[in-house]
């Protein structure tokens, strides 16, 4: 009798040679994307040594003379045009935090309690199609309707009415900015958050219904704790993200109210260093900043980790 | 030197920039630049010399500032170019363009006959003018400058010049250039836009007054009103554009607020005035608050198209009769008159004293606008990049004009007599940008509307003669070239904010004393010091 086969004994491993025969075709798929990365994400951050550098285009980056840490002081002797981005970046991605975050969220929940599945796709392909259009269709539509000439204020004005000062008006920049971002993307977050809902065991709204518990107490015991975990992976990635609060969308709008209620980091770097032509204080600022965001998702990442989440990655 | 020019004002943000009048202003070309500091030897090269052009006799003749007026093309146009200027192989090009980026050849028609008339495939890149800076300096940065290019707004223009662009000296100085007719027909002065360290680098497009910012007005929509344009300060300025201003019935007094044409009023320094020992910045001008104030007062007034600020669209809205008064500089004169509609009439505003006593002062535009040049990698290909600008420096009178501003006979325009008209799909397609690559003295050429040629040649006389001139025009100071564009930058947002109410008009002058102190004393210095050594003072 054949001794009996080792219990518990791991696979043997197979040799990497084997490993990548066995995935060529998978890892031939990922080439394309792994160059783009590497070229445009890796490679080109080599370019951030003109932070450090009195760069000047038409020399080259090999050519113009180092200056240390000379264009990070306008961070360190507190620029009062860069503290001013600063202070409204920090507005922005709280606001950004505490409204735009959680409303795909609700939204979600919303959508899910429809029962109808043909009218909840009309429902989700009308709210997914804002996504589709660019800040410059997004930013002329709410002209369009909230400008001074706009739909609104031009019935307002032929009917009698005092105007709505709307657009261009500093004290509403951070609304209209917060309503145009829940107009365009709220629906397409929704995804990830459907999908997630889709993947709760339904045997567990069953077992809470047996023991009689209202649509709240499902809501609150059974589909939260099943959202929790892709609502903190995607706080954490939102984090990382946290300090580029929409540049396209804010520099289409940034004549009509001013530099003091509009300016923010990103529009910072691309005014002063592209336009204004300081590229290096640009970059050193723009260094900054992707500093500050990998060091808030790692740390982000490691509450999770202490309260027992996955984060974005395992610990 | 770097850009003294009023569309950082734009740039910055400001905003308001754009509604006060400024952007039409800048947008048509008010740019200095240029740097007559002498060469290493202590010398200036000769500038090229100029030889006027065998044209048609102009039906009114203009001067340097003033341009010719013709009421008919030539029924046999000359030829001003007698052989291929190109040498088969494409010619690159980064140009600007104020007009809707145009079709590709073969379906733009325009340009596949520019192409086959001048021998070389011309690729050019169009980029609209408000984006342009921004593409120039990153085109540098990449080190992507084609065969020709215009020279956007960058800080260090000598720098960048003198390390990208090539020397033109020794093909264009002193009678050099009478190899290239066309350019020779440039007024020399034209020319130091382009000197660098000494050095000849640049190519002109000579604008003469025509660049110039003035008010323009709805005389039909007036008369239509019962209302006389005739006022003689700025009071009485202001209770007319009150009186006509009818929002409810969707139309403004003005499209923006006339920022310019009250400073105009204020007799303020355009840029910089030699005072007979130093030079004056206007931003610092005494007169700054009184404009700013009167700007504020207009804005409050709701007197200018409610989107003025932020999404501005002033040239429609006065074509299509929401304002009557739109702030424009007189090379839009031809383009309002060429879709006017049936009855339509207008003309420019004369400027009298903000206070009635005496006249305002027009700010003259610079004589050129801007600069093109040849990348210095090109430089065995110099000649025929030289006679592709001579080409399109044709001036009026020539066959090379019609292929350059019209297009292809038959399909971009057909000849109304000897008069070239423009085809629906010609006006667009001839919107090359290459005008600002190189282009010949403009002339005031309206075909079909004698009368509306008269009338701007009669407008543009009343107002230069008391037009004031940037005197540090193509003058280098060091400290322009580092600090000019921030101080735009900041003045231009501090003026737009203010005119919206967002700052008080006291927060001015606090602002404008501490730049003096840091940096315009200095400039004022470096830039007496040029004045006096190019023998003006």
């Amino acid at each position: 009798m054949s001794a009996p086969a080792v219990t518990g004994a791991k696979p043997r491993r197979q040799s990497l040679l084997r490993r990548l025969s066995r995935d060529r075709t998978l890892l031939l798929m990922c080439l394309p994307g792994l160059l783009v990365l590497l070229i445009f994400h890796y490679a080109a951050l080599a370019g951030n040594v003109i932070a450090w550098k009195d760069y000047k285009p038409y020399i080259g980056i090999a050519d113009s003379d180092w200056v240390g840490w000379e264009n990070f002081q306008l961070m360190t002797n507190g620029d009062p045009e860069f503290l001013n981005a600063v202070k409204n970046t920090l507005v922005l991605t709280l606001v950004q935090t505490v409204l735009v975050f959680p409303a795909p969220i609700l939204l979600a929940l919303l959508l899910n309690s429809v029962m109808s599945t043909k009218i909840k796709r009309i429902i989700q392909s009308v709210l997914y199609l804002p996504h589709f259009l660019s800040w410059v269709v997004v930013v002329a539509i709410f002209q369009q309707v909230l400008g001074g000439g706009g739909l609104i204020n031009t019935w307002l004005r032929q009917n009698g009415h005092e105007t709505l000062n709307i657009i261009g008006n500093p004290d509403l920049f951070v609304g209209l900015l917060t309503s145009q971002v829940m107009w365009k993307d709220t629906g397409w977050a929704t995804i990830l958050f459907l999908a997630a809902l889709a993947g709760i065991d339904s045997t567990l709204y069953e077992a809470s219904q047996v023991d009689g518990a209202s649509r709240w107490r499902q809501l609150w015991h059974v589909t939260l704790p099943g959202l929790r975990g892709i609502i903190i992976l995607l706080l954490i990635l939102r984090l990382g993200d946290s300090l580029s609060v929409g540049f396209e969308q804010i520099i289409l709008q940034q004549r009509a109210v001013g530099m003091d209620a509009s300016e923010v980091i990103d529009t910072y770097v691309y005014n002063h260093g592209i336009t204004g032509n300081a590229w290096g204080e640009a970059t050193a600022v723009g260094l900054v900043k992707g500093l500050i965001g990998t060091i808030l998702v790692l740390a982000a990442n490691k509450v999770a980790h202490i309260f027992g989440e996955q984060g974005v990655y395992k610990s | 030197m770097s850009e003294l020019t009023r569309r950082s004002l734009i740039q910055t943000g400001s905003v308001a920039a754009v509604a006060l009048g400024v952007p039409l202003v800048a947008g048509c070309g008010s740019k200095d630049g240029g740097d007559t500091g002498k060469g290493a030897d202590g010398k200036n090269v000769a500038a090229p010399a100029f030889k006027a052009p065998e044209g048609p006799k102009p039906d009114i003749a203009g001067d340097k500032d003033i341009p010719d007026t013709f009421f008919k093309y030539p029924a046999e146009p000359t030829v001003s170019v007698k052989e291929k200027a190109g040498d088969g192989k494409p010619v690159s090009i980064l140009t600007q363009t104020f007009a809707p980026v145009t079709a590709q050849p073969p379906k733009n028609t325009a340009w596949a006959n520019l192409n086959e008339k001048i021998g070389s495939e011309l690729k050019i890149q169009q980029i609209p003018a408000g984006e342009y800076a921004s593409k120039f300096s990153t085109t540098v940065a990449g080190g992507q400058l084609p065969d020709m290019f215009f020279i956007g707004e960058v800080p260090d223009m000598a720098g960048m010049v003198q390390a990208t662009c090539l020397d033109l000296s020794d093909h264009i100085s002193g009678d050099k250039i009478s190899q290239y007719p066309n350019l020779a027909a440039i007024p020399s002065e034209c020319w130091e836009a382009g000197r660098f360290g000494g050095r000849l680098y640049g190519i002109p497009s000579p604008r003469g007054a025509m660049s110039s910012g003035v008010v323009y007005r709805r005389d039909d929509l007036l008369a239509d009103k019962g209302v006389k344009a005739d006022w003689g300060n700025f009071q009485e300025f202001f209770d007319l554009a009150k009186q006509i201003n009818d929002p409810k019935g969707g139309r403004w007094a003005s499209t923006m607020v006339p920022g310019q044409y009250i400073k105009n009023m204020l007799g303020i320094p355009n840029f910089w005035k030699w005072d007979g020992k130093t030079m004056q910045s206007w931003w610092t001008a005494p007169e700054m608050e009184e404009a700013i104030e009167a700007q504020r007062k207009w804005a409050q007034a709701g007197l200018m198209h409610p989107d003025a600020f932020s999404a501005p669209n002033t040239k429609v809205w006065f074509s299509t009769g929401k304002a009557y008064f739109n702030p424009d500089s007189f090379s839009a004169w031809s383009q309002y008159w060429s879709d006017a509609p049936k009855g339509f009439d207008i003309d420019v505003c004369q400027i009298p004293a903000f206070d009635g006593n005496g006249k305002g002062h027009m700010w003259m535009s610079f004589p050129s606008f801007g600069r093109s040049a040849i990348n210095k990698k090109a430089g065995d290909r110099v000649e025929t990049l030289l006679k592709v600008a001579n080409y399109l420096a044709a001036p009026f009178g020539t066959k090379e004009y019609l292929d350059v501003k019209y297009g292809k006979e038959g399909s971009d325009y057909t000849l109304k007599g000897s008069d070239p008209v423009p085809t629906q799909t010609g006006g667009a397609n001839s919107q090359l940008g290459v005008k600002y690559i190189a282009d010949a003295r403009i002339a005031n050429y309206l075909p079909g509307h004698e009368d509306s040629a008269r009338k701007l040649d009669a407008s543009i006389r009343k107002l230069v003669p008391d037009a004031y001139r940037n005197d540090a025009v193509y003058l280098p100071s060091k400290t322009v070239e580092k600090k000019w564009d921030e101080a735009s930058k900041t003045f231009g947002a501090l003026e737009g904010d203010i005119v919206q109410g967002r700052k008080k008009v006291s927060e001015y002058r606090p602002i404008a004393d501490k730049w003096w102190k840091d940096y315009g004393q200095k400039m004022a210095d470096e830039l007496a010091q040029a004045y006096t050594d190019a023998g003006r003072g």
